[in-house]
């Protein structure tokens, strides 16, 4: 049975972001005041806070995960973390801990215990800033990730195959991405094939659509080109969605479709929810 | 009738790591104790320490109970000194299974309590008599409740039902013998039968760890720590006399 490799420092596993950062991303999300681009950033910054938190034991941080970020607009495709994390795509992470921008401190509202609420200080990380311009070289993209991944296939091929979470609003700008999915999405480990998933993220108001089964009610040839570059989810996966109330079946595919933020939040806690860590 | 430990052995899942080994157990005199801590906690180590300690000179497991074992774990770390990352992961808790057996006052019975998915066996002439608190080995791939470092997490300890639902009473006879194990074993237990007479015959920490070794090479056994504490029903002096 694919998908059940135990992840251990030995054999981790990867999470590879590719993020769109084409100029529509500047548009403001539904029902929100702030852009695609901020709201996708800090969904993504708290994405990697926890897992970050969910490696930090108190004698250290464990690598159970080697992480990256691609961003594609206007400059092409590139690896979208600074500092240290430039040097490479894959950095495990006990690195990505360590090499946050900055660490803002943010204010939150929780219960007292006794009925009030209190505002507490948070320390929040920030790892990647919003960006958006240019157009949508999404071939470009899953081109480099292809090339990572290959690469990462191959020293590790007993570990629990990477997960690719693309996040996107708009068609691609430099041809169609299908058969470079395809060609993505064959790349594997002992343990099965690369996940690729797919998230639509939408300006307009309208009801999402979360893992379907088929492409039958997606609305546009567009929304069908990336329901059929997402990979079928495995079932520990369709069981993560189920628990999180989503109706899933073991047909249902890796793609949101008209995602807003709350769809967003989900979308990267399920997709980042591997098998068991070690 | 009273209890004798006959062989505790304890298998981290990485060979080359004991000290990262998260399960723990206790032994007193009439009770044990044994705690698998889970691996995506701060520091259930810790944790699971704390449990099987405080079981074994206190068993009356209540919603004070654990409040104070959680205020000890709170107690033990400073957490304002601590790193960002250490930070959150302390706040999002530890968390760890408690399984624990006592004789009862009667001589004749014993009671076992299981919060999470700790596995206590029963077994009577090499054939198992009852397993508690799972019976079939797919009840292990559901998500087990566990004893937590966040106070609001363990509320289910002060249900009307908690010992309804986590406690089993056993009536025991001299050359029983109860097994109590952690998840990885426990599945592996229910799963096979040659696994009885297979841990039967083992009378050393090493025959064990050869035995935990060779199961996760053939994948018949869950990569996992695996702590087993084989206890055996014995006639007391008294009994014996007479």
């Amino acid at each position: 049975m694919p998908y059940q490799a135990p992840i251990q420092r030995t054999d981790p596993t990867a999470l590879l972001f590719l993020v769109d950062q084409s100029s529509s991303m500047s548009d403001r999300m539904a029902g929100s005041e702030r852009t695609k681009a901020q709201i996708v950033a800090d969904v993504l910054n708290k994405t990697l806070m926890q897992l970050v938190t969910r490696c930090a034991k108190a004698d250290g941080i464990r690598d159970y995960f080697d992480i990256g970020v691609i961003g594609y607009g206007g400059n092409g495709a590139r690896n979208a973390l600074v500092g240290s994390l430039s040097n490479q795509v894959l950095n495990p992470i006990s690195q990505v801990e360590t090499s946050p921008i900055r660490v803002e401190e943010r204010r939150r509202k929780v219960d007292d215990g006794a009925g009030g609420i209190i505002e507490q200080t948070v320390k929040f990380p920030v790892w990647f800033e919003p960006q958006a311009d240019g157009g949508t070289p999404m071939c470009a993209a899953i081109t480099k990730a292809a090339e990572e991944l290959a690469a990462w296939c191959d020293s590790h091929p007993n570990s629990y195959p990477p997960t690719v979470l693309h996040i996107t609003d708009g068609e691609s700008t430099d041809g169609s991405p299908e058969l470079l999915a395809e060609g993505l999405r064959q790349f594997q480990t002992t343990d099965g094939n690369i996940l690729l998933l797919n998230l639509h993220v939408s300006a307009l108001a309208a009801t999402a659509i979360s893992f379907p089964a088929s492409d039958t009610g997606l609305p546009d040839q567009y929304a069908k080109l990336l329901y059929r570059m997402s990979s079928q989810l495995p079932p520990h996966l369709v069981k993560v969605a189920q628990e999180k109330g989503r109706t899933v079946s073991s047909e249902s595919r890796g793609y949101v479709f008209n995602a807003d933020a709350a769809e967003i939040v989900d979308f990267f806690d399920i997709g980042t929810r591997p098998a068991q860590l070690r | 009738m009273r209890l004798r430990v006959d062989l505790v052995a304890s298998v981290a899942k990485d060979l080359q790591r004991q000290d990262l080994n998260e399960d723990a157990y206790a032994l007193g005199q009439t009770c044990f104790a044994l705690a698998d801590g889970a691996s995506e906690s701060y520091d259930s180590q810790t944790w699971a320490r704390l449990l099987t300690q405080a079981y074994t000179l206190d068993q009356r497991v209540s919603v004070q109970w654990v409040a104070e074992r959680v205020h000890t774990y709170l107690g033990s770390t400073d957490c304002a000194s601590l790193s960002w990352s250490r930070q959150a992961a302390f706040e999002r808790g530890s968390f760890a299974t408690l399984l624990g057996l006592e004789l009862a006052l009667n001589g004749v019975e014993v009671d076992v309590l299981a919060i999470g998915d700790s596995l206590a066996v029963h077994v009577r002439d090499g054939v198992m008599v009852a397993s508690f608190p799972y019976k079939v080995a797919e009840e292990f791939d559901a998500r087990p409740q566990l004893m937590s470092t966040l106070s609001p997490a363990n509320a289910f300890v002060g249900a009307p039902d908690f010992f309804t639902n986590k406690r089993a009473t056993w009536q025991v006879q001299t050359g029983d013998q109860i097994l109590l194990v952690t998840d990885a074993i426990g599945h592996w237990i229910l799963a096979h039968k040659e696994a009885l007479t297979d841990l039967h015959t083992i009378t050393s920490v090493a025959e064990f760890e050869q035995l935990v070794v060779s199961r996760r090479q053939d994948h018949s056994m869950r990569l996992d720590d695996t702590t087993i504490l084989r206890i055996l029903v014995d006639a007391d002096d008294q009994e014996s006399k007479t």
